[in-house]
């Protein structure tokens, strides 16, 4: 495996790096976002609040491929209960199509003078990523949590691994350029002012637990089991601490971990997961553990958002919001994780062990600059959305309406990337002596002890009286 | 040895074409067929419906992906509260 296929920051682009193609990209597609939002909506005088009527213009433009349950067909073309038929989900792939194919060419233009091939590329890699899409659609599919992620990897290894990935989609499949614009659009859902929406008892549940269990994991695994490969260490340990796929992207891309061992991290969190999600609930319901405390358990401890929301239901309502608004403020938690281990990685990991501590310039030069879109975006959207007039409103619309969708579709691009660059030979040596799966048991297992002992504290003991 | 099998793998394009078009018939099948079949079984059917009608997407990979949280982000603003409100729950 060659520095090419990591999931690393470039310094040596002719014009531009990498790193600020991308964050150029999302801030373009956040401004544009933004300004059609603020300039279609409807702002009241003032005199009754934060009167606004939020429209997102490009909301009928921008969608993926939807839930359907008997034919993939349903997914670009549905009907409602009178029998009328709409075209709008494939209206709003093609809007996709057309939006990404645009900006991205013109971009790889820009850096690599390559938007030509680029472009006869996208256009398979985009229909691969469409497939993707349309697989997790299927509602059983999506009822086990088995996400869009997973079977983008699917179709690009099916690809790669059969009839090898054809030479002319190379130039499209960026899938470093794909994960940062896509984390930096993700920077503007990560809202600050979510933080405090279960007071003191969910900062402790989610931000005291989440850390400890992430640093002790990542060390357990660099002393313990002795792992060489401390991005995987590290991609496994915030993958399973956080939240999952969308913090193992973020890791990932933090310190420049490789395409194979962000695929086994998503692989190993995806699979257990599912289990966690059947199993835990009848552990709770067993046990005879209250609504709050067994939610805020499922909240802090399963990896996916959906799945723990889906876990929550099963228990009641109360458990269902506990740990949704848990996960939610864990979900928070990317950017000062990502942040966290792109600084240690560049002060520390990848400093020679004979040199002297780098100086702020070449901590700098190292630092993945994506981070810095991620952080700002996520400062920025997170004020905007505190003190704008009908912020929360706007920057909501927003999201649902363009950002989000944008998002999913750049990891969904670049899981396809991953697949297509990826043989299943190449994935067999990080299975060796079954390390990851080790760690993956050993933090997870931290993690659910502390997270109920933690969950226990706060909400039956500390803040007994103000929870009831 | 890349190289090797590389070669190996080029001499055989038509056993390389076949194991894609197998491996397409059977998610054909798989989605087209057996999915729509286990989501069609009464108790899958009342899963899905119970998933559906409280807004949650169990592949939802961040929170804003998840319809159910704009009840619950509403009832956290409107209490202005640390969790849920019990007066919105009676049964408990």
């Amino acid at each position: 495996m060659t520095e090419v296929d990591d999931i690393a920051p470039e310094t040596d682009s002719p014009r531009i790096s990498e790193d600020w193609l991308a964050v150029g990209c999302a801030a373009l597609l956040l401004a544009v976002s933004f300004a059609g939002v603020w300039l279609a909506s409807e702002h009241g005088d003032g005199t009754d609040g934060a009167s606004i009527a939020v429209t997102n213009p490009f909301k009928a433009w921008l969608s993926k491929p939807t839930k359907w349950t008997e034919s993939p067909v349903d997914s670009f073309v549905t009907t409602d209960e009178a029998g009328a038929t709409s075209y709008g989900p494939v209206a709003g792939v093609l809007g996709v199509f057309a939006a990404l194919s645009v900006l991205l060419s013109l971009a790889v233009q820009y850096r690599d003078g390559d938007g030509v091939r680029f472009l006869k590329g996208f256009v398979v890699v985009f229909l691969l990523a469409t497939l993707a899409y349309t697989l997790a659609a299927q509602s059983v599919v999506k009822a086990y949590n088995l996400e869009y992620a997973l079977w983008a990897l699917m179709v690009g290894l099916l690809i790669s691994n059969t009839i090898g990935t054809p030479a002319f989609l190379k130039p499209a499949t960026r899938t470093e350029f794909f994960i940062k614009t896509g984390l930096v659009l993700l920077g503007a859902e990560v809202l600050m002012s979510r933080l405090l929406a279960l007071g003191l008892p969910g900062v402790f549940v989610a931000w005291v637990v989440t850390p400890i269990v992430l640093i002790s994991t990542y060390i357990f695994g660099q002393k313990v089991l002795k792992m060489e490969s401390r991005s995987l260490n590290m991609v496994i340990s915030a993958d399973m601490s956080v939240c999952g796929v969308s913090a193992a992207i973020a890791a990932a891309a933090a310190c420049k971990a490789k395409k194979e061992e962000l695929t086994l991290a998503i692989g190993m969190s995806l699979s257990f997961t599912v289990v966690m999600m059947i199993v835990l609930p009848a552990i709770i319901k067993a046990v005879g553990m209250g609504e709050v405390l067994g939610g805020a358990w499922l909240g802090g401890t399963i990896d996916a958002t959906g799945a723990v929301a889906a876990a929550g239901a099963t228990l009641g309502d109360r458990a269902l919001e506990v740990a949704a608004t848990v996960k939610m403020i864990q979900n928070i938690l990317i950017g000062v994780s990502a942040f966290g281990i792109a600084t240690y990685w560049v002060t520390n990991v990848e400093a020679d062990s004979n040199a002297a501590r780098p100086d702020v310039m070449e901590i700098w030069r190292r630092f993945p600059k994506f981070v810095i879109g991620f952080v700002i975006a996520s400062v920025l959207f997170s004020i905007l959305h505190g003190t704008l007039t009908g912020g929360p409103e706007l920057v909501d619309g927003m999201i649902k309406g363009s950002t989000k969708t944008l998002r999913g579709w750049f990891f969904c691009l670049a899981f396809v990337c991953i697949g297509l660059e990826t043989s299943f030979r190449e994935l067999l040596p990080y299975f060796k002596g079954g390390k990851p799966l080790v760690l993956y048991l050993c933090g997870q297992s931290l993690n659910l002890l502390l997270t109920l002992f933690m969950a226990w504290l706060m909400f039956n003991v500390v803040f007994k009286d103000f929870v009831n | 040895m890349h190289q090797e099998t590389r070669e190996v793998r080029s001499s055989r394009p038509l056993h390389r074409w076949s194991l894609l078009l197998v491996t397409l018939t059977a998610m054909w099948v798989i989605w087209c067929g057996v999915l729509p079949w286990v989501a069609a079984q009464p108790k899958m059917k009342q899963h899905l419906t119970f998933l559906d009608e409280r807004g949650i997407d169990p592949s939802a990979m961040f929170y804003t992906e998840l319809d159910a949280m704009d009840a619950i982000l509403h009832k956290v603003d409107r209490t202005q509260s640390f969790t849920v409100a019990p007066t919105d729950h009676p049964e408990n």
